[in-house]
């Protein structure tokens, strides 16, 4: 599939930022319905993502998709993240990454 | 090793050794006179929008400019064949084009080849080359992710590299006015001695004394020179003060970081450095 370039990495706060856009949501699957899945994002935030895919593998996924409003996404793509992932440093970096230092990435 | 919500426990943990905060890393690729100084720089941990911008650069600096990279992405197209792999990732900065060659593909190197399809990520270790006209990484290293931390430890060591040479050395006033790189503590739980960090074993180039002990060894002129590497043993005897068995251990690490490869056969290792 093709990738948007740039796709930048959100939490839940940046991501109201980028509405109509593609980003990359690495978050906690909370519980999934039929193509919906309720998630949280790295800073604690709840986003609604519309799945391409129903079977989510792992807890923690990253899913690249178009963000339609502050708390929802829809996935074009996904990677599974495994079980274990340090959703605090990764929250600094989403943080970083939009902020000072959004030229290495944006 | 790094646990879910623990944060790390030093900037050793997913393989960036090699970074040299020189404030004189020199460009190998732009038009500019080029320095031999500039082939010796270390390994810059960069983003995918870093090399494009790079490459599209008219004038480098030391921010700017790269040869050895390590970068972490997503496979999105690949393609093998007589011993080239070549693919192109993406990390959400931008898609790069990556470059593999195995002149010996064993059966543990092709299993490595087969886990490189769509969707999986890797951390890819190589030089910056033009060829044809197109930039691409030309790889001595690729390895596929299974801790995602990584992805956010690269991405983290991509900025702290970028600021370290941007703004300068821990303690001088550049670095001091902005303390821990924007505010956020990211710098002090990776342990990195800079940018507020506490004072650590793991220098600037993210490796321990140990580490760098023995990384001094394979990089000693007469070693860089010569063309047949070194074994463990032979590194061991360079080093009394340690066990054979901790010059391994080393030296595994120092493999994983690409530091150092193998060279003739599976015993005798080189540094990575350009000599």
């Amino acid at each position: 599939m093709d990738h948007v370039v740039p796709t930048p990495r959100v939490n839940f706060q940046t991501m109201e930022r980028h509405i109509g856009k593609n980003v990359l949501l690495v978050c906690k699957v909370e519980s999934v319905e039929g193509n919906r899945a309720s998630v949280v994002a790295a800073d604690g935030g709840r986003v609604v993502v519309s799945l391409k895919q129903t079977a989510v593998d792992t807890q923690f996924v990253e899913f690249e998709g178009t963000v339609e409003a502050p708390n929802q996404l829809r996935e074009t793509d996904r990677a599974y993240f495994g079980g274990n992932f340090d959703m605090s440093t990764y929250n600094d970096l989403c943080r970083l990454a939009n902020t000072d230092f959004v030229s290495l990435f944006v | 090793m790094y646990g879910g919500g623990g944060g790390y426990d030093g900037a050793s943990q997913f393989g960036g050794g090699g970074f040299i905060g020189s404030q004189n890393d020199g460009d190998a690729r732009s038009p500019a006179p080029k320095s031999i100084a500039s082939r010796k720089e270390g390994l810059r941990a960069v983003t995918i929008k870093q090399l494009v911008d790079a490459n599209k650069a008219e004038h480098h600096n030391d921010v700017n400019s790269f040869h050895n990279v390590t970068c972490v992405g997503k496979i999105t197209t690949v393609r093998e064949s007589n011993n080239i792999v070549d693919m192109s990732i993406f990390d959400g900065t931008g898609t790069y084009v990556v470059h593999f060659y195995s002149s010996d593909v064993d059966d543990a190197m092709a299993q490595r080849i087969a886990e490189w399809r769509p969707g999986v990520y890797v951390r890819v270790y190589g030089n910056v080359s033009d060829f044809d006209d197109n930039w691409r990484i030309q790889a001595y290293n690729i390895r596929t992710i299974t801790d995602f931390n990584e992805v956010t430890y690269h991405n983290l060591q991509a900025i702290f590299q970028h600021a370290h040479i941007a703004k300068g050395y821990p303690g001088s006033g550049a670095a001091q006015a902005q303390p821990a790189a924007g505010g956020a503590p990211v710098a002090q739980q990776q342990g990195m001695s800079g940018f507020g960090g506490a004072p650590d074993d793991i220098g600037n180039d993210g490796l321990t004394n140990l580490q760098r002990q023995v990384l001094g060894v394979f990089e000693q002129p007469a070693h860089l020179a010569a063309s047949d590497g070194l074994t463990v043993e032979q590194v061991a005897q360079q080093l009394p003060n340690l066990t054979l068995k901790q010059v391994r251990d080393v030296v595994a690490f120092l493999m994983d970081n690409a530091n150092i490869y193998t060279v003739s056969d599976e015993h005798h290792y080189k540094s990575t450095k350009c000599d």
